[in-house]
């Protein structure tokens, strides 16, 4: 009724803190990756891209220089063109070389260059530096091609060129085989931060799966259990375990008063109830003169009225206590509107000997009706523990942003243990002196003030002196 | 008088048909509120009482539907919940009285009485019960030709009960009338208040008009 103890499932949709933490850390550290990889890459290719051009660039050179020096004897060069695979056997650059003259003729080339069938050489310009074809082979070989001038005659036209292919396939290897090395290592990576990520977060998170559980226990009162430590707890989560303390506690009052309230209504009940049972079945037992049964009925009547006064109380005490009360609020003038519910009390004080005075001026801002409630049982309140020939006094003052009504009697007081439990339903001081408790009434009128005060946002205080008297004063906010 | 009482509790509309009744009404019960309205449509009432919840049709949509169609029959609503909202709801929408359950049946019958008159609207200047004469316009009263003073308020709380003679008031119901406190209070101050009526108009005369009803209320007749 009070409590719903059934858990909704949570949305499909919505993820949970961890893996939400868990992908976005995997994500990051997968981007950052990824681009620390693609520059090193790029910066690994560039750097083998340009060693390779210089080499071809040096070897033109190389060649040129050597004609010059013997005379554009292309003997001189043979050793160059033929020797240099052989020697550089092991060496990473393999490099076959072509020299053909103005007129495309072959000239002198490394024996095996005519097997690797290029014929994709690039033709000779003045950019011939910058010039560069690329040509691959069945084997899976690759080789770079560079076509550059050695010799030139005498108006400085290009007479001998040079054609050179280098073998890359090496390089391109390395190259390829680092990108694999870096796939391999991007998933690993990605792998581990999911799982280390996923262990950090749940480790962080530890004090909120703490105050989840703890949650999810206090289904059972006594609440004051599971109140949680949080002295060791990070900073983030404190105010949450002292709200969900406070809370606790909150609910631990709540119920207590609650539970306490529900076993005094069904005592209330239980009296009245009793009697019309017992009346009702000891006047069937044999049959009787219908004023016997007029008798019974008329007693009935008087418990059944006794019970709808006790449950509309209770209503009027629950409707109260809920703070969404939508209030009727309106500025009354303090003195006509108690003089009209003193003078219907009146009645019965001057049963008792007892004098009402009024006195004061104020304005109240408040729901009638309530006002009218808070007042009456007040009153009644005051009457009913009013010495004979005593005196009620109402008195009424502006001060400041409050409104004060003060109502007091000159009663027997009230004891101090007593005091704080006044306000809370049902609550009766057991009094020996007085036997019959129904003239006390039922312990909600206090209660029912208390709460009408509350709805207002004012206040209800109590001061009192045994055998001298007490004294209310209600405090309406000023409403300007 | 015809009254309709729209129902859905049988126990609830079965008494309160016997009540009226004895009380001498013609009544009918029907027991949701589409039944409800057709009836107050084709029969011309005098009075319908109506409960809020209710099969088919709500109190609300009732009261609701007859006011648009200008039918002016009084409606007293009987209801289980009293929020303040619900009761200025009831009256906004043209209900004539409100009635929160429990109540007592006497205090039932004293409404459907006062909404039944109010309609007659007769200028009462005087009422006349046994020897107890109450002049409404000089505010005096008298019995056997003697003189009797009364404060105001008893005087209003003699005039609800000579009006109403013959006619049972509950404790609540006076408190309401005569000092316009409309909660449950303690009600020994009404009954204070009619010993002390008593003292002045009754004590002194051996013929007694006020009378005790236990458990229910008052009654000012002349029983003879």
């Amino acid at each position: 009724m009070f409590w719903k103890t059934e858990v909704k499932n949570q949305p499909e949709r919505s993820w949970s803190i961890t893996n939400k933490l868990t992908n976005l850390y995997t994500c990051a550290i997968f981007g950052i990756f990824i681009i620390i990889a693609l520059v090193l890459y790029f910066l690994l290719f560039k750097l083998i891209h340009t060693a390779e051009k210089q080499y071809l660039i040096d070897e033109i050179h190389i060649l040129r220089t050597l004609l010059q020096q013997h005379s554009s004897d292309l003997r001189s060069l043979s050793q160059e063109v033929n020797a240099v695979p052989a020697a550089l056997k092991n060496a990473s650059y393999h490099y076959y070389v072509k020299i053909l003259d103005n007129q495309n003729n072959l000239l002198m080339q490394t024996p095996q260059m005519d097997k690797l069938h290029i014929n994709n050489f690039p033709t000779i310009t003045n950019s011939w530096e910058k010039t560069i074809h690329y040509s691959s082979n069945e084997l899976g070989q690759k080789y770079m091609l560079m076509t550059g001038p050695i010799a030139f005659d005498n108006r400085g036209n290009v007479s001998k060129v040079a054609q050179i292919a280098l073998d890359v396939s090496f390089q391109e290897q390395l190259i390829k085989k680092y990108r694999n090395y870096i796939v391999i290592l991007l998933l690993l990576v990605v792998a581990s931060t999911f799982l280390l990520s996923r262990a950090i977060t749940k480790r962080g998170l530890r004090r909120l799966y703490d105050l989840v559980k703890m949650t999810e226990n206090i289904i059972k009162p006594p609440f004051l259990q599971s109140q949680i430590n949080i002295i060791d707890w990070p900073k983030e989560l404190t105010p949450v375990g002292i709200a969900y303390n406070n809370m606790v506690k909150r609910l631990d009052d709540t119920f207590s008063r609650l539970s306490h309230s529900i076993s005094e209504l069904a005592h209330e009940l239980r009296t009245p109830i009793n009697n019309l049972m017992g009346e009702a079945e000891l006047v069937l037992n044999k049959p009787r003169t219908s004023v016997e049964y007029e008798k019974v009925i008329n007693s009935s009547l008087e418990e059944y009225s006794r019970l709808s006064t006790v449950i509309d109380n209770i209503l009027f005490l629950a409707r109260t206590d809920n703070p969404s009360t939508v209030l009727q609020k309106q500025k009354l003038n303090a003195y006509p509107e108690i003089s009209k519910i003193a003078e219907y009390c009146e009645l019965a004080a001057s049963e008792k000997g007892i004098e009402i005075e009024i006195s004061g001026e104020a304005e109240v801002w408040a729901d009638k009706d309530l006002f009218y409630r808070t007042i009456y049982n007040l009153l009644d309140n005051a009457l009913k523990h009013c010495r004979q020939n005593g005196k009620v006094l109402v008195n009424f003052m502006q001060c400041n942003e409050w409104s004060i009504i003060k109502i007091a009697d000159t009663g027997r007081g009230i004891e101090e243990k007593h005091l704080q439990f006044i306000f809370e339903p049902f609550y009766r001081i057991k009094d020996i002196n007085n036997a019959h408790e129904k003239t006390l009434g039922l312990g909600l009128g206090l209660s029912i003030v208390k709460s009408i005060m509350n709805l207002h946002e004012g206040k209800i205080e109590v001061q009192s002196e045994v055998n001298v008297g007490t004294t209310f004063s209600l405090y309406y906010p000023v409403v300007n | 008088m015809h009254i309709l009482i729209v129902e859905d509790e049988v126990k609830t509309a079965n008494y309160l048909a016997k009540g009226l009744t004895e009380n001498g009404f013609v009544v009918d019960i029907v027991h949701n509120g589409a039944d409800g309205l057709f009836n107050a449509r084709e029969t011309k009432y005098d009075l319908l009482i109506t409960d809020i919840m209710l099969p088919k049709l709500d109190g609300w949509a009732i009261v609701e539907k007859l006011r648009e169609e200008d039918m002016k029959v009084p409606i007293l609503i009987l209801t289980a919940r009293d929020e303040v909202n619900e009761r200025v709801k009831g009256l906004e929408l043209g209900a004539d009285d409100y009635l929160v359950k429990p109540f007592s049946f006497a205090e039932l019958l004293a409404r459907v009485k006062a909404l039944l008159r109010r309609g007659t609207n007769k200028q009462v200047v005087m009422i006349e019960i046994a020897d107890l004469k109450v002049n409404l316009l000089q505010n005096k009263v008298q019995r056997n030709d003697k003189k009797i003073n009364l404060t105001p308020k008893e005087f209003n709380l003699l005039v609800l009960l000579a009006k109403s003679h013959g006619e049972l008031l509950s404790r609540t119901y006076i408190a309401e009338q005569v000092w316009g406190i409309n909660f449950d209070t303690d009600t020994n101050i009404v009954d204070v208040a009619i010993r002390r009526l008593r003292q002045k108009i009754d004590y002194d005369f051996e013929k007694k008009l006020i009378h005790t009803i236990r458990g229910a209320g008052y009654v000012l007749e002349d029983r003879g």
